[in-house]
């Protein structure tokens, strides 16, 4: 990957339609309230993660090298169009990419539109459900929900997996993805609410959790976190999305938008997504990758 | 056999007192030779007389009466008697020595220094590791249990023992500093949710038998890697680049499950993931960050702080 190609100007502070983060809610979500309910999950900034700025280009250029971004730990994208599932998709997208890497394997190129990746099979790689959680979060189905709400539920539940997998896992439990477009490394199906959810769904789900979540409180800590392989969620504009990639020459952060897109936003933009943003940093790891949620 | 035996219904029978004297210096003279026969060094039942090797043995739980709790064998008595030793009901069956007038004359065997030179803990519970310690030394050789999975440090000093089953084992521990052998043992109680175990007799070998010798390698170098994990704290600092692209390569050059895992990470139980738990263990024991490479559950090498990419492809061939 290359990150210090030129940006798409098209590509870079993107304001769309409404996804599911209205102000309103994302009013609710402050550090602090975040750091609320994430409990004993919620991590402080590690010193060690921190890359002095005049160390950007070159560690940006490591990973270019190596393919070691966040990005390069996801392997499908998403698409919600055009539900309001903004913020579940954002965590199930960071989710995987935490899920990944700790199973250490790269996808050269990252998230490829229409394209499934042959190792995801053969490396345990989960698909997780937007929809199994934002079913919880509102379950009036429109208008959206905060991010608070939905690390609540991922900590506390997690996620169900996604009816399509890159290989037959045996799950008893899965879900649609989501209720829009999907695509062909996601499923859509119709709205679901959690009356209606597969009998003993939890005991599925209970095998994709958060377990670690670490607040950046600076939007250099953001590209410190980025630049080291984690990836940042993070809600503005209306939006929520997780940062996968960063063009350090131009300042710019690029993030898995859940339209089947890499966007970016300027540096401006960072540094008032600061509020609320966080990185999944550690999810449950299986028993067996070839079974993971169990027999 | 019988024809090297002297049979004493065959010799002819005394005739006079001076036959009868020479039959009994012939007498004194065969059971002279028995009793010079006998090993030339008495050990302590309490050390192995082999030098240099550490023997953990598992110890089944045996039923003994509750007359006889007794630890070790009691000494032989010094004093070479005619009479047919007392059945040690405790000990394997001892081969019936031949008569042989030929006395033998057997090497003399360095008696260890006894010292208590293991540390260590007395008791763990399952699954948690047990580690001990001796004192420097020169010549060391070490036995492994394959039901141990026992690792072997790089300096030879320190074993740990992922245990994961209950019981009582022992640790015998003989090693040189190039002048003198010493000798020690530890009894170690690895305690589960079974019930405990009864009162066992720790194996001693007979003091008139050596201890046999095995010599299994820890590993043999056949096996073949397969798994590589990388143990860490990620407050520690971050995963090397170095380390993330070789457990890539691995997984797919070398279809070993190469991966990451945060101290703190569990299962979907809420416990350490089943395929982790030797190599948390390992790497808890080293210190974090530490990448350890197994065969099943054996620990077959452990890197500490690995940081490029040729140091984890090289601990995982």
């Amino acid at each position: 990957m290359n990150s210090f190609a030129p940006i798409d100007p098209k590509l870079i502070d993107v304001i769309l339609a409404p996804s599911g983060y209205p102000p309103e809610l994302a009013a609710e979500d402050t550090t602090d309230a975040l750091r609320d309910v994430c409990g004993a999950a919620a991590r402080d900034f590690p010193k060690g993660l921190w890359v002095e700025p005049k160390d950007w280009a070159d560690k940006a250029r490591e990973n270019d090298a190596n393919n070691t971004w966040p990005m390069n730990f996801c392997d499908r994208f998403t698409n919600q169009n055009p539900n309001h599932f903004c913020t579940c998709h954002s965590n199930g997208t960071a989710f995987e990419m935490c899920w990944n890497r700790q199973r250490g394997i790269i996808f050269p190129d990252g998230p490829k539109k229409d394209f499934r990746y042959e190792e995801s099979a053969w490396s345990g790689s989960v698909w997780v459900s937007p929809m199994s959680v934002y079913a919880e979060a509102n379950p009036r189905e429109w208008g959206g929900a905060n991010v608070r709400q939905v690390m609540e539920i991922v900590i506390r539940r997690g996620f169900l997996p996604d009816s399509i997998q890159p290989r037959e896992y045996g799950f008893k439990h899965t879900l649609a993805g989501t209720t829009g477009k999907g695509g062909k490394n996601q499923s859509n199906g119709p709205w679901t609410p959690v009356s209606r959810f597969p009998e003993g769904w939890q005991e599925t789900a209970k095998h994709f959790r958060i377990l670690e979540v670490i607040f950046p409180e600076s939007a250099e800590q953001i590209m410190s976190l980025i630049l080291n392989g984690f990836p940042v969620c993070v809600g503005r504009n209306g939006h929520a999305i997780p940062y996968a990639f960063a063009n350090v020459q131009e300042k710019k952060i690029g993030y898995i938008d859940s339209y089947d897109v890499v966007r970016w936003d300027s540096w401006n933009t960072v540094r008032n997504a600061v509020s609320g943003a966080h990185s999944i940093s550690s999810v449950t790891s299986p028993d067996v990758w070839s079974k993971p949620a169990g027999d | 056999m019988p024809a090297a035996e002297p049979s004493k219904t065959d010799a002819p029978q005394p005739k006079s007192s001076t036959q009868t004297i020479t039959l009994l210096l012939i007498g004194i003279v065969l059971a002279a030779g028995q009793w010079l026969n006998r090993p030339a060094v008495v050990p302590n039942p309490d050390v192995p007389t082999k030098p240099a090797i550490i023997v953990p043995v598992k110890v089944e739980p045996v039923k003994v009466e509750p007359v006889t709790p007794k630890i070790n064998p009691p000494k032989p008595d010094p004093a070479p008697t005619p009479q047919a030793p007392t059945p040690c009901p405790y000990c394997p069956p001892q081969p019936t020595p031949a008569p042989d007038v030929t006395p033998t004359v057997l090497p003399i065997l360095p008696i260890p220094s006894v010292i208590k030179a293991i540390s260590g803990p007395d008791a763990v519970k399952v699954g948690e590791i047990a580690e001990f310690t001796s004192p420097a030394g020169e010549s060391r050789r070490w036995l492994v249990d394959p039901e141990l999975s026992i690792r072997v440090f790089d300096d030879g000093q320190t074993i740990i023992l992922p245990t994961d089953k209950p019981g009582r084992y022992v640790i015998f521990l003989a090693y040189g500093d190039g002048r003198e052998t010493f000798a020690a043992k530890k009894v170690l109680a690895v305690e589960g949710s079974q019930p405990p175990p009864p009162p066992v007799i720790l194996p001693v070998t007979p003091p008139d038998v050596p201890p046999p010798i095995v010599t299994p390698p820890p590993v043999p170098p056949t096996v073949k890697a397969t798994a590589a994990t990388y143990v860490y704290e990620q407050r520690d600092g971050p995963v090397p680049v170095g380390v993330l692209t070789a457990l890539n390569r691995l997984n797919r050059e070398k279809k070993i499950v190469a991966t990451l895992i945060d101290n703190d990470t569990i299962s979907g139980a809420k416990d350490i993931p089943k395929q982790y738990k030797t190599a948390v263990a390992a790497a808890r024991a080293m210190g974090l960050p530490t990448l350890v490479v197994t065969a099943g559950d054996v620990v077959l090498k452990t890197v500490k702080a690995p940081t490029t990419e040729a140091a984890v492809m090289e601990a995982a061939q």
